[in-house]
């Protein structure tokens, strides 16, 4: 049987990566697979997706955006990868040993094939995390990790050697991460349009591309991994309004599409229509801004947080569809705050007390920052203004076109706002949720200071012990618990249809929809 | 006639040249420029990093410099690159105005054809149940907003017809049926708001035309009713109906972003949007300046057809 096997593959692997200082545990939740195991797998077919947002760009090491990852994630892979429970396992690299905590030797896998039919050797390697670390290639992932990259050495044709100037234990993770090391062929930055070329490893080439309406894939028939993908190719069809995915899949035009829990319910009593639901990486985040009055006060951000009804919170903005959440996603390994743990219970009286001992027992006037781009922001805009308007705060919600909110609310638009409604997305590792945001060093953030949370975050991404890295974890986060420079609001629940005969996929918590590489299409 | 079409054609540049201006210092006036667009709210980029985008974007100059490179490079026939695909501008534009003309002409078609004679019929018919019905149908496509009526379709479509539209583009010499597939419920959204117009200009056009003098000496000297009405009374009355077609042919071939958007189709419209979300600057300062010579095209041939449509209009 197909399912078993695998799973017991990524175990053993994800076994050695543990022991190799992997930085994410097997997620705890509970994930319904798209799997009928009694089936044989049938290979071969079309499957025609929606893609809801239009990606900006394919290159794989210099763009921030998500949507960029969700075009080339299935074209470009890494050293290692993440597998269903987001356990790392070997990817390019078949396996890695780490001498020293400062010295990792990656083995490259023989044999592998670009979809050129070029053979990967260690050179590909070293000139793609060259390019990424190049300041002119301006990669925002790759800058995370560059500070901690004292060189990148090939030792031989199959083997790469990365020297780190410090332990760097999130490494693997930013491999598997994706987003920023991808590896290309030495020389095709090029020779090739990246942006709207491309030639990887993966189990998909690019076939065609035509910003705004579509993007076509083609079974990779040289992959390494024997057997997969089963699908002869795909198509992201891009459709930004919900309504015209949800008319898709009822029509049968569509075979898979993002939907939010509204789009979900709309699709109730579809009988070809399967919706699976799961945990994703989304902790949507009411930033506050600590460098302007009154949100400087301490007991201001307290009061705030004491006031939300994170309930309504849920209810109003997302349907229901999501669970409380600290500043690490809900899910995330066993990294997160339990929400029995969880502080900031509603208390109205101890908010109001706390502003008037910060001098504002009439309360003041302030605002929130959102964008209609996420509509789920406005709604919690709403319920945020009315939560406040109960301890005597009166805030005015300022709706801003996307572009505009980014810069305002950034250190180039002199962080101008004072509440901001934002979500952060899958992390190669828990730093990933802190260091942007309340490290004093890092320019981006806006005005919060804390010596003993800075140490905490240094010693935390460098130490290699993972019991240790978790102990300095809770207790930084316990500081911030306390002084709220942002509060966390909820994790969501994504939801994902496909017509009935769609089998094999896995939703995964980081957002990914690489197991469109084992999604198979059971019909005639 | 040739002193007056050449100097329309010399007061065209001055135009062009103010739209470029205007263009380009709109589009700068924007809050938020393209490398803020590469960076999101959960991750921003460095100092460093800014500064190697801004020099590759060719931002790093001041205004007047990129201004004057900007009008050079289109007086050489290069509307520079993409910057979010690194594509030559004048490329993308190529690839997809074929689009949005076809579209617009569909659009165009299917409103006249349907709007002119009912608008004819309700100002012979006037205020009878059609003339009622017409006009109360009529207000209805110009109240509907187009995102709204493209997802009403799209819904009834899939729940009633079990269909939806091709999602990917097939030129009209490749496949007509795949591409009138694909077509029709985006030419239906547009004709529907512009039939709207058409259909109250014609029918107040022509009532007004209905009531002169010739049209009743056609009718004295016993012309038969047809013929009142096709040959003279029509003709005349196109001409207010002639330039509103213009002016929204000039909107349709500009691109509309929402239908396109909301069917996915890869024209000027969704060019345009995109381009704004990304504030791809060169690709939108060519979409919006392909929009401003597409109008005045337009304008010049609507002229030239009041010459066709009524003897007497001469350029002297």
């Amino acid at each position: 049987m197909r399912e078993g096997h695998l799973t017991r593959r990524a175990l053993l692997r994800s076994a050695a990566a543990a022991g190799a200082g992997a930085a994410m545990a097997p997620l705890l939740t509970q994930i319904q697979h798209h799997t009928a195991l009694a089936q044989e797998v049938r290979a071969g077919g079309f499957l025609t997706a929606a893609q809801e947002v239009d990606p900006v760009s394919l290159d794989p090491h210099n763009r921030s955006n998500f949507s960029s990852f969700q075009a080339f994630e299935h074209i470009y892979e890494s050293l290692v990868a993440y597998d269903r429970n987001l356990s790392i396992v070997p990817s390019l690299a078949e396996s890695w040993s780490t001498p020293d905590p400062t010295t990792y030797n990656f083995r490259l896998r023989r044999g592998v094939r670009f979809h050129d039919g070029g053979e990967l050797v260690a050179d590909d390697v070293k000139y793609s995390l060259d390019r990424v670390f190049d300041p002119k290639t301006a990669s925002p992932w790759g800058s995370i990790v560059k500070p901690f990259i004292e060189r990148i050495e090939v030792v031989d044709r199959n083997t790469v050697r990365i020297k780190l100037t410090q332990p760097y234990p999130p490494l693997l993770g930013w491999f598997a991460y994706r987003r920023g090391s991808g590896i290309v062929k030495a020389g095709s930055a090029d020779k090739l349009n990246f942006n709207i070329q491309a030639i990887g490893t993966g189990p998909f080439a690019l076939k065609e591309y035509v910003p705004d309406s579509h993007v076509v894939y083609q079974k990779h028939r040289e992959y390494w991994q024997s057997g997969i993908p089963y699908l002869s190719g795909f198509m992201f069809k891009v459709l930004t309004q919900e309504e015209a995915r949800v008319a898709g899949l009822q029509a049968r035009a569509l075979e898979y599409a993002f939907l939010s829990q509204e789009g979900a319910d709309r699709l109730k009593g579809v009988a070809h229509v399967d919706v699976l639901k799961s945990l994703r990486a989304w902790v949507a985040m009411l930033r506050t801004n600590p460098s302007r009055r009154p949100w400087s006060d301490v007991r201001v951000r307290q009061a705030l947080a004491l006031a939300l009804d994170r309930k309504a919170l849920i209810d109003k903005a997302v349907g229901g569809a999501a669970v409380p959440s600290g500043y690490i996603p809900a899910g995330y390994g066993d990294w997160f705050t339990p929400a029995d743990k969880l502080p900031w219970k509603r208390d109205l009286d101890r908010s109001r007390r706390l502003l008037s001992e910060a001098g504002f027992p009439q309360g003041f006037r302030t605002t929130i920052k959102a964008s209609p781009q996420y509509p789920e922001f406005i709604a919690a805009a709403v319920v945020i203004a009315d939560n406040l308007k109960q301890v005597g705060v009166d805030a005015q919600i300022i709706q801003m076109e996307w572009g505009q909110f980014v810069r305002e609310t950034g250190v180039q638009g002199g962080n101008n706002y004072d509440l901001a409604i934002t979500a952060f997305v899958f992390r190669h590792d828990p730093d990933g949720y802190f260091r942007f945001y309340y490290h004093s060093k890092d320019p981006n953030n806006p005005g919060y200071r804390n010596a003993k949370v800075d140490e905490l975050m240094d010693k935390a991404v460098t130490t290699v012990n993972r019991q240790e890295r978790r102990r300095f974890y809770a207790e930084m986060q316990q500081i911030l618990y306390d002084e709220v420079p942002y509060i966390p609001m909820y994790t969501t629940y994504k939801a994902e249809a496909m017509q009935k005969y769609v089998k094999g996929y896995v939703p995964m918590f980081s957002d990914s929809r690489e197991f469109f590489k084992e999604t198979w299409l059971d019909k005639r | 006639m040739r002193g007056y079409f050449l100097t329309r054609v010399a007061l065209v540049l001055p135009t062009l040249l103010g739209a470029t201006l205007l263009i380009f210092l709109l589009l700068r006036l924007l809050p938020g420029g393209p490398v803020d667009l590469l960076e999101s709210t959960e991750f921003r980029l460095s100092p460093q990093a800014r500064k190697a985008l801004e020099a590759q974007f060719g931002l790093d100059v001041p205004l007047p410099v990129q201004y004057v490179r900007w009008l050079g490079g289109i007086l050489r026939g290069d509307l520079g690159q993409s910057l979010r695909t690194n594509q030559p501008v004048l490329d993308v534009i190529t690839r997809r105005l074929p689009i949005s003309v076809e579209l617009a002409t569909l659009s165009v078609l299917l409103c006249v054809a349907a709007a002119v004679p009912l608008g004819v019929v309700s100002a012979i018919r006037r205020n009878s149940v059609f003339d009622f019905g017409a006009r109360m149908v009529g207000l209805l496509g110009l109240s509907l907003p187009n995102f709204w009526l493209a997802i009403l379709l799209l819904l009834l479509a899939s729940r009633v017809f079990n269909w939806f539209p091709p999602l990917t583009f097939t030129p009209l010499l490749e496949d007509p049926w795949t591409n009138l597939a694909q077509m029709l419920l985006p030419t239906v959204t547009l004709a529907t708001s512009l039939m709207a117009v058409v259909m109250r200009m014609t029918r107040s056009s022509m009532l007004e035309v209905l009531g002169q003098e010739f049209v009743r000496t056609a009718r004295a000297k016993g012309l038969a009713e047809r013929l009142v009405v096709v040959r003279h009374a029509l003709r005349n009355a196109l001409i207010p109906v002639v330039t509103i077609i213009g002016i929204q042919t000039g909107y349709l071939l500009g691109g509309v972003v929402i239908t396109e958007q909301v069917f996915g189709i890869a024209g000027m419209g969704s060019l345009l949007i995109s381009g704004v979300g990304h504030r791809d600057y060169p690709v939108i300062q060519a979409a919006v300046m392909f929009s401003a010579v597409a109008f005045i095209g337009i304008n010049l041939a609507v002229d030239l057809l009041y010459g066709y449509l009524d003897p007497r209009i001469r350029y002297e």
